[in-house]
């Protein structure tokens, strides 16, 4: 048993929904419990309606059983029920499910061929290793769901589904593939969840006194980018980035004709055509904060948003050799701030170059927290067959580890 | 008097014994009653309980009482559980007795059973097919809406297809994941396809509809209402001939409704349809009697209504009942998911498809395809005997297969044999098993026909032979069977007749040793017929039988040389007759002879003032001579000056010689004759000129650009230099001696362009080392060998020192997968080998995104990167030489200059005053820098601003105090943005100009 906030609520890492968890519905575990068709998971998951045990809603309580369930939430472990969430039916991480730890949703958001899932797939495969190395954390893989077998499975395998296996596996590497939208690829909608667990730092010990570690868990999503260009699909991910802690938004560089025309005819040859304007995507998502989180006109969003150009390799030959864009640098002991500035501020000043302004104006417009970073996932250009000889990651981490300082989790380097 | 059961009353179990909980029970009982003795309802019920008290303690305190009172609870629990399962399947039997039960009244039954049974026993007791829900009376059923129905139809249309199911080639029963599988496939199929035509356009459309169509159960079910309507709605000319008399009478009903059967409309559908049509014309309608709306069901595989008691579709053949392979629930064929367990049985239509095409391709001998669609099917429809049979016919055709080929072309190849050496007995039985296993066999004719000839030459050949036998012409009858073996090598008739006459033994064998082997003649065979030798060598005694010894040859002439004969060894030959494969009872026998052999591989290495000799020993050697004369070798022994040769040695040293002039030498064998008498060989010579010792070449530089290697040295004072190749290490040190036939032995020679370079092809070679010998005389050095890779080096290098760490990143050539890093502080590494620092993978780079290393304690370091990859046993490296693969960077002397501008106020004639700050850890003297600004944003490079401070060369910086410069720029109200740049790059390597940090946010406060 745990005591909870009374007003608290979690949110489904699946569906985004928020609910207190004495509303939290459950499933039994038991092995004879009775099959029935699961509407409701069926309904979220676009399939038809699979045949598991059956889904207790919380029952019916007098006043102090009510006030009793919004004080103590009890521990999944023991019990022969599993909680789920009330409006997917999909299993609640372990600790959220006692109400120990939040869930942290990281989006990750661009339009198509911004390179996300590459992105994605690097930055993950860094995460768990060189950077927890590096700034002291752990990052280490959790539950989510098998949407294929109707069962958990570790975010690592899932992992190594999408991206691992194209990435790092095998001798030849290939970048991975477009994502497919959401409506077809019903895979596509779980999230990776990882827990992060950092060392407390100075208001850990006012905020969470009985905890030795700040723990959250990352789940991070990896939204189709032909979903982003389309403003009723875009609809379908409002509660996605309304409940975000951080927005990470890519910006492929090459869809800048000011930028296309500085390139060797070589490579110009080999770029995908030009489609939706960032400016446009950071429109609509504003638009839908309007409309959906009732932001006024002309208010700020809260929520950090780091403004990511990717493909920065492409610019080498382009800014000067000196420019902080191509060169990594250490988050030894935490957030490298001044680093991470410079590439911001040269990065804007390389998208007012391009004759695209509009983005940066909306950033500063209409952003609390922005940030600009330049990033290189692959360090190379795929060839017609999507192979790469390599993958030479360049600054990948910039992004999330400043949501990550901003959010409190990890802290910054000393100046 | 009636008492109720205590177990039942106190809600105990009935085999409960224990006294404490049935005391317990009673006690939580008596106070459950004596709160409801007062109840309006339970009033009257509570006081009767709480007067059977005594007796309940009384009944249930006595063992035998309380025994006897448990198997009457026991008896009345079963009464009560049969007639709840009667009254259950009383409830069911009324609403079944139309032949299926559809979803609400399975979960109405749910509900009024709550509490006595669960969900799953109540599926249980059903025993007939349920179904979905059917739709209200007069509900319109959801359909696509018009424009998409459209637009499918169109599509469909060019592609020359009824339906979607009929473009994805699949039954419509098929379950929607293999629908969508399938359309996935059509779509990447269509996107890959280039010609862009209007049917390839059109297919990529329907598959982008099936997607969405598929996409879920209730989509799909909106299609399939769309198809049924169109098929009611293509009957609308049939309906209008029907009532052309005003009315549609029953007949004609009946034959609409079977029609749109025909069509998958089921019949109160159609019913309903045709009414309200008749209905819009004002025409009267007489509805037939006969199959009520629900006693059909569609054909899964071709959606064909037909009547429920039909167990086979009229229409296609299919069974329209599938028992479920995973709970043998017994479902209409057009059932997509099995009800009770959830399998999609919907499959079982495309399953059977699978089956029979794998039967067919199995019949035409295609197990690729066969084994495609077992799997296929097997990922369907789990164990099923059917599939099971199939995969074991497989397996067994697979093996015959394998065999039969395997027999076949073995066969074939002795055919061939039998063929190429006239064995054409043994063809003709051949020709026989490979026509039989392979008709098609292109040379089957050909050989039938020499093979015919052969024989028939052969066989007139034997009986004029036997004419000749019975004549008593021995001779000519033996020449006869000798030409009928010589038409066909294996003639039985032939070989029998010669074996009546053996043949005599050849005579006079002479063996005499020479240095190339023994030579061997005899005379020839006194008996007539085709004749051949058989030579049998034997050491240290004479062959008894032509198989005591080594057969040497078999051969039609009277003269062999034994090349293999061994040397310094007593060899004994015999020869025997061999005609017709006959052999003569006796031989011709030699003496035995000695071969004597040279030392082989004689070569002369000068140097100065000597002569280094080196040979190969011949086998058998009992000592060797050295003979040496100035000038022109010895002619023969005892010729010139002995050299001391201790033993038998393979190499001999000849020194205090005089440099120029020319020696030459005889090397002579010494052998041990038959008799231990001493036999010398002829002798091999050499020459050579003692001379002084050409210089070395250590400085070979190597580099490779498109394809082609160039290598350069500085030419030697004496001596020319050749460059050789080759795949391997050689042995031979820098410095080392050699002859010239051993240079030319160390790989190939690279023609040179020059007398200091040479240039070649590379033709995909990986690895390659390259050796320079300074030829000058016969006198050959081997100098420093060079060690180059092909394997592409790595690219784009780039090396930082950051916070003490030196930081490096490069670009991976292709096939790459680890690295070998030398650090060095005085020039580059050598090679991979040379000041290694790690071994990095390509697995770990990943994880990091770069190499980190300490930095060592030195004012500059070199780095070398050598791309690796693994080649057969060991390691190839590149030749890292490439500029992208090597860096110098400067460390100890590397400088970091803060710089600051800020804002100074008015600087009067229409312009504002700034002062540029600087700041270093140590003093430095600064190279020319300049300060570029550009309004409302960052300078990018020099040329992205305007120059507005120069600093010259040679400004000093104290260490930690600040060196102010002022300059002024045009007044404006827009705000400036300022850095500091090199005027020279190089000055970037070892100087870095780092703005001061101003935080705050990530627009920081401009400057205005």
């Amino acid at each position: 048993m745990r005591v909870i906030s009374p007003c608290g609520s979690v949110t489904c890492p699946y569906c985004f929904a928020q609910f207190h968890l004495s509303k939290a519905a459950r499933r039994s575990l038991s092995p004879s419990a009775v099959k029935e068709p699961d509407e409701v998971l069926g309904r979220f998951l676009s399939i038809p309606a699979p045949r598991l045990a059956h889904v207790e809603l919380p029952p019916p309580a007098k006043f102090w059983g009510r006030v009793k369930r919004r004080l103590i939430a009890n521990h999944d472990g023991m019990s022969d029920w599993k909680k789920i969430c009330p409006e997917c039916h999909l299993p609640l991480p372990p600790k959220t499910a006692n109400g120990e730890l939040s869930n942290d949703i990281f989006a990750i958001i661009g339009a198509r061929s911004a390179g996300k899932s590459n992105y994605f797939g690097v930055l993950l495969k860094l995460l768990q290793g060189h950077y927890a190395q590096e700034m002291d954390f752990s990052c280490y893989e959790q539950e989510t769901f098998s949407v294929k077998d109707l069962k958990p499975i570790g975010s690592s395998q899932l992992y190594r589904q999408r991206y691992g296996r194209k990435l790092f596996d095998g001798n030849e590497r290939m970048a991975v593939d477009q994502t497919r939208s959401a409506e077809t690829e019903v895979d596509s909608r779980i999230p990776l969840i990882y827990r992060l667990e950092c060392n407390r730092r100075w208001f850990h010990y006012i905020s969470r006194p009985l905890s030795h570690v700040a723990a959250t868990n990352l789940v991070i999503f990896d939204a189709a980018g032909e979903d982003m260009d389309d403003p009723t699909k875009l609809e379908h991910y409002y509660r996605y980035l309304l409940r975000a802690k951080g927005i990470i938004f890519l910006i492929d560089p090459l869809q800048y004709p000011g930028l296309r025309s500085q390139l060797p005819e070589e490579i110009r040859k080999r770029l995908p055509r030009i489609e939706t304007e960032p400016a446009e995507i950071v429109a609509k998502v504003i638009t839908m904060f309007e409309s959906r989180a009732g932001l006024p006109a002309g208010g700020k969003i809260n929520v950090p948003v780091a403004f990511v150009l990717t493909k920065s390799d492409m610019l080498r030959g382009i800014v000067h050799s000196t420019s902080e864009i191509l060169r990594d640098c250490s988050h030894k002991g935490g957030f490298n701030r001044s680093s991470c500035q410079r590439v911001g501020e040269e990065v804007v000043e390389c998208i007012r170059e391009w004759d695209c302004p509009q983005l940066v104006d909306l950033a500063q417009r209409r952003f609390r927290h922005a940030s600009f970073f330049a990033v290189s996932a692959l360090g190379e250009l795929p060839d017609e067959k999507m192979r790469i000889k390599a993958v030479s990651p360049l600054r990948v981490g910039d992004p999330l580890l400043w949501i990550l300082w901003k959010s409190g989790y990890i802290p910054a380097q000393r100046i | 008097m009636f008492r109720p059961n205590y177990y039942l009353l106190l809600e105990l179990d009935c085999g409960e014994k224990s006294t404490a909980k049935i005391e317990a029970a009673i006690i939580a009982k008596q106070a459950e009653w004596s709160r409801d003795r007062n109840h309006p309802k339970k009033g009257r019920e509570a006081q009767q309980y709480l007067g059977l008290l005594t007796d309940i303690r009384k009944v249930m305190g006595n063992a035998e009482d309380r025994e006897k009172e448990s198997r009457e609870c026991r008896e009345l629990r079963q009464q009560a559980e049969k007639a709840a399962y009667a009254d259950l399947d009383r409830h069911i039997g009324t609403v079944a007795a139309r032949g299926h039960l559809f979803e609400s009244e399975v979960a109405q039954l749910v509900q009024q059973f709550k509490g006595r049974f669960i969900e799953a026993e109540i599926r249980k007791r059903i025993k007939v097919p349920i179904r979905k829900d059917s739709r209200p009376e007069g509900a319109s059923r959801p359909e696509l809406d018009t424009s998409t129905a459209k637009e499918i139809e169109n599509r469909l249309k060019i592609i020359a297809k009824k339906d979607l199911y009929d473009f994805l080639d699949l039954p419509q029963s098929t379950s929607h994941d293999q629908l969508l599988n399938r359309a996935r496939e059509l779509d990447s199929d269509a996107r890959k396809n280039n010609n862009k035509s209007a049917e390839v356009t059109a297919q990529a459309e329907l598959a982008g509809f099936c997607l969405r169509v598929f996409k879920s159960e209730e989509e799909r079910e909106r299609y399939d209402n769309t198809l049924a309507m169109c098929g009611l709605r293509e009957m609308d000319g049939q309906i209008r001939m029907a009532g052309a008399s005003k009315k549609i009478d029953a007949r004609a009903m009946e034959s609409l409704l079977k029609e749109a059967g025909s069509r998958g409309v089921t019949p109160d559908e159609a019913r309903a349809y045709i009414c309200a049509f008749a209905s819009k014309q004002g025409w009267a309608v007489e509805v037939p009697h006969g199959d009520g709306p629900d006693r059909v069901h569609a054909c899964g595989a071709c959606g064909v209504i037909n009547a429920t008691e039909a167990t086979v579709c009229a229409s296609c053949g299919e069974p329209l009942w599938i028992a479920c392979p995973s709970c043998q629930t017994r479902n209409a064929s057009e059932t997509v998911i099995c009800p009770r367990c959830g399998f999609k049985v919907g499959n079982a239509a495309l399953v059977r498809r699978m089956e029979r095409d794998a039967q067919r391709s199995l019949g035409d001998g295609d197990f690729t395809a066969a084994e495609r669609y077992v799997r296929e099917a097997e990922e369907l429809w789990n164990d099923s005997p059917s599939l099971r049979k199939l995969r074991d016919q497989l397996h067994e055709h697979k093996l015959q297969n394998q065999e039969r080929l395997q027999k076949n072309a073995d066969t074939a190849k002795k055919l061939q044999d039998a063929m190429i050496h006239k064995r054409f007995a043994e063809a003709q039985a051949l020709v026989i098993d490979v026509a039989h296993c392979d008709p098609n066999y292109a040379k089957l004719n050909e050989y039938r026909g020499q093979i015919e000839k052969a024989i028939n030459e052969a066989h007139g050949h034997v009986d004029r032979a036997r004419l000749e036998e019975r004549n008593g012409r021995i001779d000519e009858a033996v020449n006869a069977y000798g030409d009928a073996l010589r038409a066909c090598d294996d003639y039985p008739d032939a070989q029998r007749g010669l074996e009546k006459h053996p043949p005599k033994p050849p005579a006079n064998l002479r063996a005499v040793a020479l240095v190339a082997g023994i030579d061997l003649n005899w005379q020839a065979t006194p008996s007539r017929g085709p004749a051949k030798y058989v030579v049998v060598r034997k050491t240290g005694a004479p062959p008894v039988s032509h198989t005591d010894g080594k057969e040497v040859a078999v051969t039609s002439a009277t003269n062999i040389t034994d090349a293999d004969a061994p040397s310094g060894q007593p060899v004994f030959y015999a020869v025997y007759t061999d005609r017709g494969g006959v052999l003569s009872s006796s031989s011709a026998a030699s003496q035995g002879v000695v071969r004597l052999a040279e030392v082989g591989e004689l070569t002369a290495t000068s140097g100065e003032n000597r002569i280094s000799l080196n040979w190969r020993l011949p086998g058998g050697v009992q000592g060797i001579e050295v003979w040496r004369n100035s000038g022109d070798a010895p002619r023969a022994r005892n010729e010139g000056a002995s050299l001391h040769v201790p033993g038998v040695v393979s190499t001999c040293v000849d020194d205090k010689l005089k440099n120029g002039t020319l020696y030459g030498y005889r090397v002579i064998t010494v052998f041990r004759g038959i008799n231990g008498e001493s036999l010398y060989s002829q002798g091999v010579t050499c020459e050579a000129i003692p001379s002084e010792l050409p210089k070395v070449v250590n400085d070979l530089s190597v580099t490779q650009d498109q394809g082609e290697l160039r290598a350069t040295w500085t030419p030697p004072s004496i001596g020319t230099v050749h460059v050789y190749a080759t795949p391997a290490k050689i042995a031979y040190s820098s410095g080392q001696s050699i002859s010239l036939v051993e240079a030319e032995k160390i790989g190939r020679r690279v023609p040179a362009v020059s007398n200091r370079e040479i240039r070649d092809k590379l033709n995909n070679i990986r690895l390659l080392y390259l050796v320079p010998v300074t030829v000058s005389g016969t006198t050959a050095v081997v100098g420093q060998q060079v060690l180059m890779s092909c394997l592409g080096d790595v690219q784009d290098l780039r090396v930082q020192v950051r916070d003490g760490r030196l930081i490096a990143q490069w670009q991976w050539p292709a096939d790459c997968s680890m690295v070998s890093i030398s650090l060095r502080t005085d020039t580059f590494s050598t090679g991979p080998e040379d000041s290694r620092i790690a071994l990095f993978t390509r697995h770990h780079y990943e994880h990091h995104g770069k190499f980190e290393h300490d930095v060592p304690q030195s004012a500059q370091i070199y780095l070398t990167v050598y791309a690796a990859l693994k080649d057969g046993v060991g390691w190839v490296y590149a030749s890292g030489t490439g500029s992208g693969a090597r860096r110098r960077c400067e460390v100890g002397t590397r400088q970091t200059v803060l710089y600051w501008v800020r804002g100074k106020g008015d600087g009067g004639a229409g312009k504002t005053r700034f002062e540029l700050l600087l700041k270093a850890d140590s003093e430095i003297t600064l190279p020319a820098l300049i300060l570029v600004g550009k309004p409302e944003g960052l300078p990018l490079a020099p040329t992205n601003g305007t120059v507005v401070l120069n600093l010259p060369n040679g400004t000093m910086c104290a260490e930690g105090k600040r060196v102010s410069l002022a300059f002024k720029i045009d007044r404006s109200d827009r705000f400036w943005r300022f850095r500091l740049f090199a005027v020279n790059e190089c000055d970037n390597q070892w100087l870095e100009l780092m703005e001061s940090d101003k935080l705050g946010g990530i627009f920081p406060p401009l400057f205005g």
